[in-house]
């Protein structure tokens, strides 16, 4: 599904060229969670964030590469987006296309968000304080599922008397946590405003058939009006995605001449309507209302999405903002922001990292569990071996910038092939190892070498234990060695001591 | 940070060798700080045209003192019309920069003016600073009432506008440039004194006071040597620009009439005000120079302030 | 809620401002000689003979007590609107009512200029700090640095020329051409004009249908008007694009590109709207600079308003005025601050209250 060929991500520094991502290659399949560990600096975040184009140019720069992703190219015309001319001084200097730039972030806004999400490290600084949480997250959906939202309001239809049965049943349920899921589910059914349902709900006093007298008075103020401007969003967002697909497909060479002809209607078709679209939008008032119902939509299905997160109360939560929620918390919107569009892949960068150790075993168990409901692979940045453990189907170890080992989680451990992972596994200091009270804990020696500079031949050598003379003059490259393993590493080629040991079948 | 030698100098003092060597160490130290300061902000064209300008002014107040009398060239009733300079369209000889009313050479009279305004706005600003810096200083330290009473008045000293504040002061006790300075400056610490308070308090929670007082060092010389230097970055920025702001408002003040004029001022605002007086659209040039003179020395010292502050943020030092 | 109690707070900070404020302009009034002190509350032109005036006046000001009582009374006089009596050439009557004349125009300037500076600094400010160290950026920072760097009086000054030289219908003096005043029943004329209903003259114009005045007054406030704002707008704009500048570098941002947003909406709502945060905090202060602005640009452009007052006072020797013109600015000031501090507790909710 997602396959990262030769990415080459540099920084250009006063000091020199620092290659974060030097020919990182690895693949994702449907439905899977690759782990991507690695010391710090060793090129993780990069390529994440490469994937997900968010390398601020200056002073880093895509040099190379592409990402293969359900058929076209997230990568396709960056070459030239970002030169290095030599400047004044003879210093490298980064050029910027700015024009290239803008119109690649304008593809990949149909890709990020919808396809491909992201959660950071830091969940307090990595939410806008200004704004509720729940917007943050509603934002997603309504720019990103237009089209859905518009069908859901035009589709939307008279009250049932099954609506009501259910509407019943959240008044009088005993269980408040019941009756709170209850509410979404009706207002999602009917497609109410939740705050006014709320409220005729918590209203004390009234008898059951007042209440549903005001149910069916809310429904019928809130018919679907202005249907000629959700048929107009809607169709903006069918044909932006048609554009935009067919563009991708353009550019990453694998279009036929219909692909092309389809992309320049669809365009022509777009900007015409967007003229009116956005004159529309410009009336101060008036697009407020006009966007009240489809922010209400998404609305209601924020709500079911924190539900899913396991965050109760999500209809006070929806309003806080962020600094009022626990880290937790933020970690638990930051997740339910990143699934919000049932994308293909969400990326995590060490979401954990940051949290106290009962927080992050809640995330982890949180993000077992939504494996189990959710079609989205997942890839996993982190430093700690045991969330690895405990969490994915397959690994890559990253050092240097470069993959070195990438096995089934279960193979690594049992088995590690390359010495870095090697050192990593012994240096877990865990309650069954033996650990005397003199000896040193295991380290590998050495420290990460500075990438300005790299190590020449396999970066690993200076500190590696069986480093021999090919190591220093040579790269390795990664090659598979039968099982879906692959390592880089002169010992399993030929004249290497381990060579014998590949599995059959490689 | 400015931290190493703490310990040891409390320990040591000033009398013995090595206390003394150790002073020195530390004051060669601050000396590689400033050149490398110097060094940094030269690399940017901006501040070092900034710089440059600055420079310049202060040349030319200095040696304005040196000028003679020269610029009153006569009161003759005739040449008492402002003359072009020799370059404008159908100018007099001998003037380069022309003359205004009445009968006085703008060249010169702006060199001087320049001196008296750099004089007196220098004197209210590097004022300012230090009595805000000292308030701040110690406010920050203390904590407590003191500070409470500090924001207070800069709360106070913030609703006055200052143009007004000096009017009304000088009114009430005389007009004159003692007055005028006097108020400015009256009005002019609190900014420094809420800048520094920020900075010490920010400082303060750094480990090597809590070393500094562990090693028993006294209030006054923690604060004095160990805080205090942390603390100036912000504070030449901030005095570089005000120097730019407080020469217009003292310019201003002297062109509504604050300090009587009428006669003969070397000073910019009071240039522009005979200009002003005599029908600046037929002779432009007698409010452009002035005025000129003072626009470029705010470019200057706002350029030098700007390249301060970006050469002085420590994430972008070595 | 929250904000109700933040409002209520705020305005009890208010007091021991205020008290200080006044502190202030009472020992100013206080630090000249008797006689001048006396003086501020003598009407030169009325029929009372003097020595019954003086006796009233000192009876009024309490001088004969100590002088924590004087400032007592001091306070209650200003609380009554009896503020002294004022004897300029330009107007002649009770500081109170003298200053129900002349604050409006400045209002009308100091309002004109900060809508016109705000309208135009933020979207210049934005474009500046999102096109960083391009050419639009350059420009628009030269643009802002002749801004902050002129003299007021010197920019109006040029305008003048300017306007002169090249557009010599655009006025240049005053608020309105004085030959089209007379026979407005809404309009009195004694030196300077009183307008009704609301002493506003643009608005009571507006409001009185007289659309020859309501243009003519307009076109008299333009370059004034400009003067004010080139100044105000190159500070915005500084402050605008830095606080974007600061903004654009937050980890939330990379969040906001991360779900896909549009450009324009990243901008606005995420970046925007936290980068204005430290710009509306330093907005009292900068509007304490403008109401400085305002006394030079309304000399110049001889524009009656406060401004113009004061500077007639100082030279016309006139206490009552010059008291009166610095109590007033500074309450306006303490009003325009406590304004803008409600705004941002709005704003930001991450104020604790």
């Amino acid at each position: 599904m997602l396959s990262v060929q030769g990415l080459q991500t540099e920084f250009l520094t006063p000091r020199g060229v620092i290659r974060a991502a030097d020919g990182v290659d690895f693949d994702i399949q449907e439905g899977e969670v690759l782990g991507l560990v690695g010391e710090s600096g060793c090129g993780k975040s990069v390529t994440a964030l490469s994937i997900m184009y968010l390398i601020p140019t200056p002073p880093g720069r895509i040099a190379s590469g592409a990402i293969w992703f359900r058929g076209i190219n997230l990568l396709a015309g960056s070459e030239n987006e970002a030169t290095v001319h030599r400047g004044l001084g003879g210093k490298p200097k980064l050029v910027r296309n700015d024009s290239a730039l803008r119109r690649h972030r304008a593809r990949m806004a149909k890709v990020r968000g919808r396809e491909v999400s992201m959660i950071f490290q830091e969940p307090m600084s990595s939410l806008n304080p200004v704004l509720s949480v729940g917007y943050q997250i509603a934002e997603v959906l309504i720019y990103q599922r237009r089209k859905m939202i518009c069908d859901r309001l035009l589709a939307r239809k008279a009250i049932t008397d099954e609506d009501l049965e259910l509407f019943k049943e959240a008044v009088t349920h005993p269980d408040a946590a019941q009756r709170e899921r209850l509410l979404t589910d009706f207002c999602l059914q009917s497609a109410l405003p939740v705050e006014k349902v709320a409220a005729i709900i918590d209203r004390s006093g009234l008898q059951m058939e007042e209440r549903l007298a005001r149910i069916r008075r809310l429904s019928e103020r809130s018919r679907t009006r202005y249907a000629w401007f959700l048929r107009l969003a809607r169709e903006l967002d069918v044909l932006e995605s048609e554009w935009m697909t067919r563009e991708w497909r353009v550019l990453s060479g694998v279009a036929s001449s219909e692909d092309d002809r389809r992309r320049l209607a669809a365009q022509a078709q777009f900007r015409s309507r967007q003229v009116l679209f956005k004159l529309v939008m410009s009336i101060p008032v008036l697009h407020r209302i006009l966007m009240r119902p489809i922010e209400e939509e998404a609305r209601r299905r924020v709500l079911e999405q924190l539900k899913n997160v396991r965050i109760s109360e999500p209809h006070k939560v929806y309003n806080e903002y962020p600094h009022e929620l626990s880290g937790g918390m933020q970690q638990r919107v930051m997740i339910a922001m990143a699934l919000a569009c049932d994308p293909a892949l969400m990326i995590a960068d060490e979401p954990t990292t940051s949290l106290d150790v009962t927080t992050q075993a809640q995330i982890l168990t949180l993000v077992r569990d939504l494996r189990e409901r959710i079609h989205s692979s997942i890839l996993y940045i982190t430093h700690d071996l045991a969330v690895i453990a405990e969490l994915c189907d397959r690994v890559a170890v990253m050092y240097a910038g470069k993959i070195v080992e990438e096995a089934p989680v279960g193979d690594l451990f049992a088995h590690p092939l390359h010495p870095y992972t090697e050192g990593l596994l012994e240096s877990i200091v865990s309650l069954d190892k033996e650990v005397s009270s003199d000896a040193p804990l295991p380290t590998i020696a050495g420290t990460v070498p500075d990438l300005l500079s790299p190590p020449s031949g396999c970066r690993f050598h200076p500190r590696c234990k069986y480093a021999f003379a090919r190591c220093k003059t040579e790269e390795p490259r990664l090659l598979p060695q039968g099982d879906g393993r692959r390592v880089a590493c002169f010992l399993y080629e030929e004249g290497g001591s381990r060579a014998a040991e590949r599995s059959p079948g490689a | 940070m400015r931290t190493m030698g703490a310990h040891v100098e409390v320990r040591r003092g000033i009398r013995s060798a090595s206390g003394r060597a150790e002073l020195w160490r530390g004051l060669r130290r601050r000396l590689d700080e400033y050149s490398l300061t110097l060094r940094l902000l030269l690399k940017r064209p901006l501040a070092a045209a900034g710089l440059l300008i600055t420079l310049l002014y202060v040349g030319i107040a200095i040696a304005a003192s040196f000028l003679p009398d020269r610029d009153v060239l006569q009161t003759n009733f005739t040449t008492a019309y402002p003359q072009p300079p020799w370059w404008w369209g159908n100018g007099t000889p001998g003037s380069w920069f022309g003359t205004t009313y009445p009968g006085i050479d703008l060249g010169m009279a702006i060199f001087k003016a320049i001196r008296i305004d750099l004089y007196y706005s220098s004197i209210v600003v590097l004022g300012g600073a230090i009595v805000g810096m000292l308030v701040g200083l110690v406010a920050g330290y203390k904590g407590g009432l003191f500070d409470e009473g500090l924001m207070r008045s800069t709360d106070v000293a913030y609703s006055i506008p200052f143009l007004v504040f000096a009017i009304a002061v000088a009114y009430v006790i005389s007009r004159d440039f003692t007055t005028l300075n006097l108020s400015l400056l009256i009005l002019w610490w609190p900014p420094y004194a809420r800048l520094v308070r920020s900075q010490v308090l920010a400082v303060k929670a750094n480990m090597f006071v809590e070393a500094a007082r562990a090693a028993g060092a006294s209030d006054l010389r923690i604060m004095f040597r160990h805080i205090l230097p942390n603390t100036l970055a912000p504070v030449f920025v901030q005095v570089s620009l005000d120097l730019g702001v407080v020469i217009q408002i003292f310019a201003a003040l002297i062109f509504i009439g604050f300090v009587p004029h009428s006669g003969y001022l070397p000073e910019l605002g009071a240039l522009i005000f005979y200009g002003f007086g005599s029908e600046p659209t037929s002779y432009p040039w007698t409010i452009l120079f002035p005025g000129l003179a003072l626009v470029i020395f705010t470019v200057g010292v706002n350029l030098l302030g700007d390249g301060l502050r970006d050469v002085l943020d420590p994430r972008l030092r070595r | 809620m929250r904000l109700l109690l933040f409002i209520v707070r705020r305005l009890l900070l208010l007091i021991p401002t205020l008290i200080g404020v006044t502190l202030i302009t009472f020992v100013l009034s206080r630090a000249v000689p008797v006689d001048q002190l006396v003086e501020t509350y003598l009407n030169l032109r009325s029929p009372i003979p003097r020595v019954q005036q003086i006796a009233t006046a000192r009876a009024l000001l309490h001088l004969d007590d100590p002088i924590p009582v004087q400032y007592v009374y001091y306070l209650g006089l200003l609380l009554r609107g009896d503020w002294g009596f004022t004897n300029t050439e330009l107007y002649h009557g009770t500081v109170t009512s003298a200053l129900v004349l002349f604050f409006p125009p400045t209002v009308e300037l100091a309002v004109a200029a900060t809508f016109l500076a705000t309208f135009l600094g933020i979207p210049l400010g934005t474009v500046s700090a999102v096109r960083k160290d391009r050419l639009s950026d350059h420009v628009t920072r030269i643009v802002a640095l002749t801004g902050y760097s002129m003299p007021l009086f010197w920019l109006a000054l040029l305008l003048q020329i300017f306007a002169v030289r090249f557009v010599p219908s655009l006025p240049i003096n005053g608020q309105v051409s004085p030959g089209i005043l007379s026979g407005r029943a809404w309009l009195v004329e004694t030196g300077v004009f009183e307008s009704k209903p609301t002493h506003f003259l643009i608005l009571d114009a507006a409001l009185n249908g007289d659309g020859e005045i309501f243009w003519n007054a307009l076109q008299h406030l333009i370059l004034p008007t400009v003067a004010l704002t080139y100044g105000f707008l190159g500070v915005i704009l500084r402050m605008v694009r830095s606080g974007m500048v600061d903004a654009m570098g937050q980890e939330y941002v990379k969040t906001a590109w991360s779900k896909g947003l549009p450009e324009s909406v990243v901008i606005r709502k995420h970046i925007r709207r936290n980068a204005l945060l430290p710009v509306t905090t330093v907005v009292g202060l900068l509007f304490a600079g403008l109401l400085g602005g305002v006394v030079l640009v309304e000399d110049v452009f001889v524009w009656n308003g406060i401004g113009r007052w004061a500077t007639v006072a100082i030279i016309s020797h006139d206490l009552a005025a010059i008291l009166g013109t610095t109590l007033i600015f500074a309450l306006f000031l303490v009003l325009v601050n406590l304004v803008v501090d409600i705004i941002y507790a709005y704003l930001d909710p991450r104020i604790t209250l």
